[in-house]
């Protein structure tokens, strides 16, 4: 795996490096730099009740906010970052999303090196800013909770498209340290995704392709697949790898019988974990389970767009249904469904106030932690760290959002 | 496992469907000749709304573009032809 692994990065770098007319387009020319600001931010008021209570909670919510930087260095060089500042717990969070320097070597091949989103499926790497998804949430197993597949790595990609017939085919390929794999009693057999330092000495290899079969690109069909060892080097895990895969399919179509825009977005993500034995929660106890995860969600929005009244041309009525399957044998495990319903307004091109209304059904809920009771008696509960998502029942949300 | 069986058959079902569906509806224009307005309402509008000309200057638009070409896999040819639209079409 590793010689594979070294073979990729330098071909990498060698596609670059072998062109003798991309060495000079490196230094740009004076007065082509620019640099802008751009990005997006979102806040607004939420309802929730959680499983087992009658009443709802309420509460303004902050939101995040995410401005973009990107430095034009040249007709072939750019560098673009992201960062995400959001309250949690009553504290500042700052995030850096993404920064990377990508060069056009040429009109079909770009080539990316820093942290950037990788191309694995669609939600993650296009569709989760706040006014491009129709959801105040991502569906489940696509956010930072119970992740189910990388969002964003460190390292080296290339990427680019070619003309197919009418429509489009696209390609990526990447090497990136890769998730580890969490092996404290509790959490035990989890990936971490996005870590600053690899765990080991091997690379995550993967990548994606996807066809737009009609003219007006307005199918596509994508495929991706990532795998790497996640075991911590010199530990009894350091074999232990991880296979992802990741298919999406997006349709886009106006719809001139109902003078309206059809919008629809799915996706489809698997991890599966070499089976090992892990510790578990008790002094002495090993368990060993069946690791994986598997998340789908599929989406559709309808918007009238193209009818004269100036209130309902700027409606969308948007549906979601998302399933996750995180690791349900583990002991941290969990699957859950998620019903959404929505109506958006969008007051401008990139500025959306959305009616949203997410109903949960918590078909199994592992995450258990061992305390004791009044008694004395030892007795598994649910963590603390995860309790408020998992009881989650029921959100109504109105929630602003606005592309800059 | 079970239950993501006929999702996934369904989800498989759903494209094939769409697949044949446009196949048979559209009428094959290639990207050569496609004018930068075409490019702009159909790349964009895969993800967000297109956004209009005037939304930003012709400057940001230099490194919006290019940050898009990477972002939405678009060929220099597009994104040259995008960027000439748009800074026309910007005054």
């Amino acid at each position: 795996m590793r010689i594979y692994t070294v073979l990729l990065t330098l071909g990498l770098l060698l596609i670059g490096s072998s062109l003798p007319s991309q060495a000079q387009r490196l230094d740009p020319t004076p007065g082509q730099s620019i640099f802008t600001v751009r990005g997006y931010g979102h806040s607004g008021l939420e309802f929730l009740r959680v499983e087992g209570e009658n009443a709802w909670e309420n509460s303004f919510v902050g939101g995040s906010f995410n401005p973009i930087f990107l430095w034009r260095q040249s007709s072939r060089l750019i560098f673009e970052s992201e960062l995400k500042f959001e309250f949690e717990d009553n504290a500042l969070e700052v995030a850096l999303e993404y920064a990377n320097v990508a060069y056009a070597l040429n009109q079909h091949l770009i080539v990316r090196v820093g942290r950037f989103l990788l191309p694995f499926g669609k939600f993650s790497s296009n569709f989760h800013p706040a006014w491009i998804n129709r959801f105040p949430t991502a569906p489940l197993g696509f956010g930072h909770d119970a992740p189910v597949g990388p969002s964003a790595d460190f390292g080296v990609e290339v990427r680019g498209a070619t003309a197919l017939r009418g429509g489009r085919f696209t390609y990526a390929a990447y090497v990136v340290n890769g998730p580890a794999l969490n092996t404290e009693p509790g959490q035990a057999g989890r990936l971490t995704y996005g870590r600053i330092e690899d765990n080991n000495t091997n690379k995550a290899i993967g990548g994606r392709i996807s066809i737009l079969p009609l003219s007006d690109l307005t199918l596509e069909i994508g495929i991706s697949a990532q795998y790497g060892k996640v075991g911590a080097k010199e530990s009894n895990y350091k074999d232990i790898a991880a296979q992802l895969y990741s298919l999406d399919v997006t349709f886009k179509r106006n719809l001139t019988p109902l003078s309206s825009i059809l919008d629809i977005r799915s996706q489809y993500n698997r991890v599966q974990v070499d089976r090992t034995t892990y510790p578990g929660d008790l002094p002495g106890e090993m368990v060993t389970f069946n690791n994986t995860s598997e998340a789908f969600y599929i989406q559709s929005s309808l918007r009238p767009a193209y009818i004269d009244n100036p209130l309902l041309k700027n409606l969308e009525f948007v549906g979601r249904y998302s399933q996750l399957k995180f690791t349900p044998e583990a002991p941290w495990g969990q699957e859950r469904s998620e019903i959404a319903l929505g109506v958006n307004y969008w007051i401008d091109w990139r500025t959306v106030v959305k009616f949203s209304y997410l109903t949960f059904n918590n078909l199994k809920e592992n995450n258990l932690m061992e305390e004791e009771d009044d008694h004395g008696i030892q007795k598994r509960s649910p963590g603390e760290e995860e309790m408020e998502t998992a009881l989650l029942k029921q959100i109504f949300t109105i929630h602003v959002a606005i592309g800059f | 496992m079970k239950r993501f069986i006929p999702y996934t058959l369904g989800f498989m079902l759903l494209s094939s469907g769409l697949l044949l569906y446009g196949c048979t509806t559209t009428q094959q224009t290639t990207a050569m000749e496609k004018t930068g307005v075409q490019l702009w309402g159909e790349n964009c509008a895969r993800c967000h709304n297109a956004p209009p000309p005037s939304a930003f200057s012709d400057a940001e638009w230099e490194a919006i573009t290019f940050h898009m070409r990477v972002r939405a896999n678009l060929t220099e040819e597009e994104v040259q032809k995008i960027k000439e639209f748009l800074m026309a079409s910007n005054g």
